[in-house]
């Protein structure tokens, strides 16, 4: 019933997804790579050959997956950023171990605000720009006002491909203005938001204390085990067992923009199948039980160690190393 | 077609359009289809596909109508500009201000200067502090005597309508909505609608168990609703458990009335619509809930349409590294049909008239509308998980 058009569609994790009208398009996160599935011909056909010049004709000729038209339309830019900032606000790989800075949630905010808008009338939702600004709205609760400090040269130039209009003065300010203007068209309003006092989490760091241990050992973190924002995607699971036989446990945290308050998540690590429920401390998440005696008695290779997060489902298959060749542009 | 006829509209109407110059989704719900292309009077342009013929005219009507788009959109861009200077805040501009503009465009023309007085004049006429509201209403139905009245007018409808017979349940034409879902059908939409064939599936609602299948009510057989004294957005009951209140108060300040007798007759059409099959007025909306019903979860083309739509949403979820550890689809059916009944209702109480063009869309947007919920949800609880 429905036709795919380009490249095919990339695991979910690699997936830049934007669910247009009758089209859902994807831009492969590594490769940029673009294809889509037309599961409504009629109501695409009313918008994406805007996106890909001569779309429509590949989708009336239902041959085998045509390609998609490297002749770029209006809108394929702004599909391809509300694409793109989705992505990385779900999979962007902050890590203090890989030098990898969490990104402004603002700035993603903002970003998919300007391409939605730039959107409306193509998107399978027309609540979808009130959405984004709401979302920009609590962003901004949360963090503060987004100002032209905040903004910097490097993302205005490119939100500002998201605005019409003359751009003659200030960049940032032209790019604030616009997406205030969005907001209060569809009845949003973005507060002014002082930044608030940071939390203490960076400065509250600590690990489990040093002393002898039984046993000990590590696995590297699966980023696919957990949402956004919670651990070093790059780092390891530590564990020991003290001679108290008690089981120690320490993940590095992901790092937090601008040290705001993380969401609050319910993590546990599971060593050899027994679950430690985990506190974040600073910028590392602790936790520590009995360790049943069986631990002990069983070989190296049982002895795993992962996460799990109450209420989400493991996304299999996620490569850290790719996941970093994409933050460091390689 | 649209699309291609909206560009020919140039400049004029860049407010209500995209950055590709196409018309903003409001646009086309506010303005082009209840306004100017008027599908409930133009069923042939209501088509997805159109032939030649329509094609032509629809492009005429929209043509013809640059004048007053082009003066829409100035109005619209001044209404926005004075509702800033007056403090303004409530509500969505475009969602408020759109037909009132169209309005304006068709009164008044182009607008030019010294236009104050008139920006004022629409902006208290949408912001009407004399409109019912939620809470007037509230007040109006816990008046004793009114609620008696209510409850009286209840009685009446439900001894008048429902018979107490139980209807041998009649099976839907499914291959009906399996066409709908195909953009085509809308024939044979019309001719349920005069076989009265949405009338027949309500009524085998009383069925024991049947509205409860079907999402309506937590009873096995739905009984007359409350007056009611209390409502409030979260933990509404299923449509045929609310009371009148319940029903009412999340519409009643967008309707646009004003004064006591208007609040009693909207009570007392409401009391009488509750007595009706599938508790809807108009034999359309119900032919739309029975074709609903016979599409989600059945196994036609347009069950499929939708079981598509259920597959995406597993890979976006994943996408978007969203994925609850519970099933999503969970209850589906039941809120999908919630959700697109509490819609009809609403378009009941606008005197918007649903016609077949709309039937695919309306049941596609209500499946579509729980989906986003849902996935909203499972954000928010991953995020309360702790």
């Amino acid at each position: 019933m429905s036709v795919r058009i380009g490249a095919p569609r990339p695991p979910a994790w690699l997936a830049a997804v934007f669910e247009g009208a009758g089209a859902v398009l994807w831009w492969h996160a590594e490769t940029g790579k673009a294809g889509a599935e037309i599961w409504d011909a009629p109501r695409a056909a009313g918008w994406i050959d805007e996106v890909w010049s001569g779309a429509s004709a590949a989708i009336l000729a239902e041959g085998d997956a045509p390609g998609v038209s490297d002749r770029t339309g209006p809108l394929e830019r702004f599909a391809r950023q509300a694409a793109l900032a989705a992505w990385r606000a779900a999979w962007w790989p902050a890590s203090n171990s890989a030098h990898i800075a969490p990104l402004d949630p603002r700035i993603l905010a903002a970003e998919r605000l300007l391409a939605l808008a730039g959107l409306d009338g193509a998107i399978d939702d027309d609540n979808a720009v009130r959405r984004a600004a709401q979302h920009l709205s609590e962003q901004t609760r949360a963090v503060g006002s987004l100002d032209e400090h905040g903004l910097g040269l490097d993302d205005a130039a490119r939100l500002a491909q998201l605005v019409s209009g003359r751009q003659d003065g200030d960049r940032c300010r032209f790019v604030l203005e616009a997406v205030t203007e969005i907001a209060d068209d569809h009845g949003v309003d973005l507060p002014r938001v002082v930044a608030r006092t940071r939390s203490d989490y960076a400065l509250a760091a600590s690990g489990p204390a040093v002393g002898a241990a039984l046993l000990a050992g590590s696995d590297p973190v699966d980023p696919g085990a957990v949402p956004q924002g919670v651990v070093d995607p790059f780092a390891r699971i530590e564990w020991r067992v003290t001679t108290t036989l008690t089981i120690e446990v320490s993940v590095p945290a992901a790092p937090l923009f601008d040290d705001v308050a993380p969401d609050r998540i319910e993590l546990r690590a599971q060593i050899a199948g027994t679950e430690i429920a985990l506190d974040r401390a600073g910028d590392v998440w602790v936790g520590n039980g009995p360790a049943p005696a069986e631990l002990i008695a069983l070989p190296p290779e049982h002895r795993t160690a992962r996460l799990r997060a109450t209420g989400f489902a493991p996304i299999d298959g996620v490569d850290v190393d790719t996941l970093r060749r994409i933050a460091r542009g390689l | 077609m649209i699309a291609d006829a909206w560009r020919e509209l140039g400049d004029g109407v860049k407010p209500l359009s995209n950055a590709a110059g196409l018309p903003l989704a409001r646009t086309v719900k506010l303005v082009l289809d209840p306004l100017i292309v008027r599908p409930a009077q133009h069923p042939h342009l209501g088509h997805a596909l159109l032939t030649a013929e329509q094609a032509v005219e629809l492009r005429e009507r929209i043509i013809g109508a640059t004048g007053d788009l082009g003066a829409t959109a100035g109005w619209f861009i001044l209404l926005k500009r004075r509702r800033r200077e007056r403090g303004i805040t409530s509500g969505n501009p475009q969602d408020l201000y759109f037909q009132k503009a169209y309005e304006l465009a068709r009164t008044e023309g182009t607008a030019g200067h010294n236009v104050q007085r008139v920006l004022d004049a629409a902006l208290d006429e949408v912001h009407h502090s004399g409109r019912v509201t939620a809470a007037d209403l509230r007040e109006y139905v816990t008046m004793p005597a009114v609620a008696e009245r209510a409850r009286q007018q209840i009685d009446d409808a439900w001894e008048s309508t429902v018979t107490g017979e139980t209807p041998e349940p009649e099976p839907f034409a499914t291959a009906v909505v399996d066409e709908l879902a195909d953009g085509v059908g809308f024939e044979a939409f019309d001719e349920l609608v005069s076989a009265w064939a949405g009338s027949a599936s309500g009524r085998a609602l009383v069925v024991r168990g049947a509205a409860r299948d079907a999402g309506m009510s937590e009873r096995e057989v739905p009984v007359r609703p409350e007056v009611g004294e209390t409502a409030a957005k979260s933990g509404l009951p299923a449509p045929f458990d609310r009371s009148l209140l319940e029903r009412l108060f999340q519409q009643v300040s967008s309707l646009g009335i004003s004064g006591t007798s208007a609040i009693a007759d909207l009570v007392g059409s409401e009391a009488r619509r509750s007595a009706q099959p599938w508790q809807l007025g108009e034999e359309p909306c119900r032919v739309v809930m029975a074709s609903a019903a016979a599409a989600v979860g059945g196994e036609g083309a347009a069950a499929a349409r939708l079981d598509d739509r259920w597959r995406r949403e597993a890979f976006v979820r994943y996408a978007l590294r969203t994925p609850g550890t519970t099933d999503p689809r969970g209850g589906a059916r039941e809120a999908v049909l919630r959700r697109l009944w509490a819609r009809l209702q609403g378009r009941e109480l606008r005197r918007m008239h649903v016609d077949a063009t709309e039937a695919w869309d309306l049941i596609d947007g209500a499946t579509r509308s729980v989906i986003l919920d849902r996935r909203d949800a499972a954000k928010a609880q991953m995020g309360r998980a702790a």
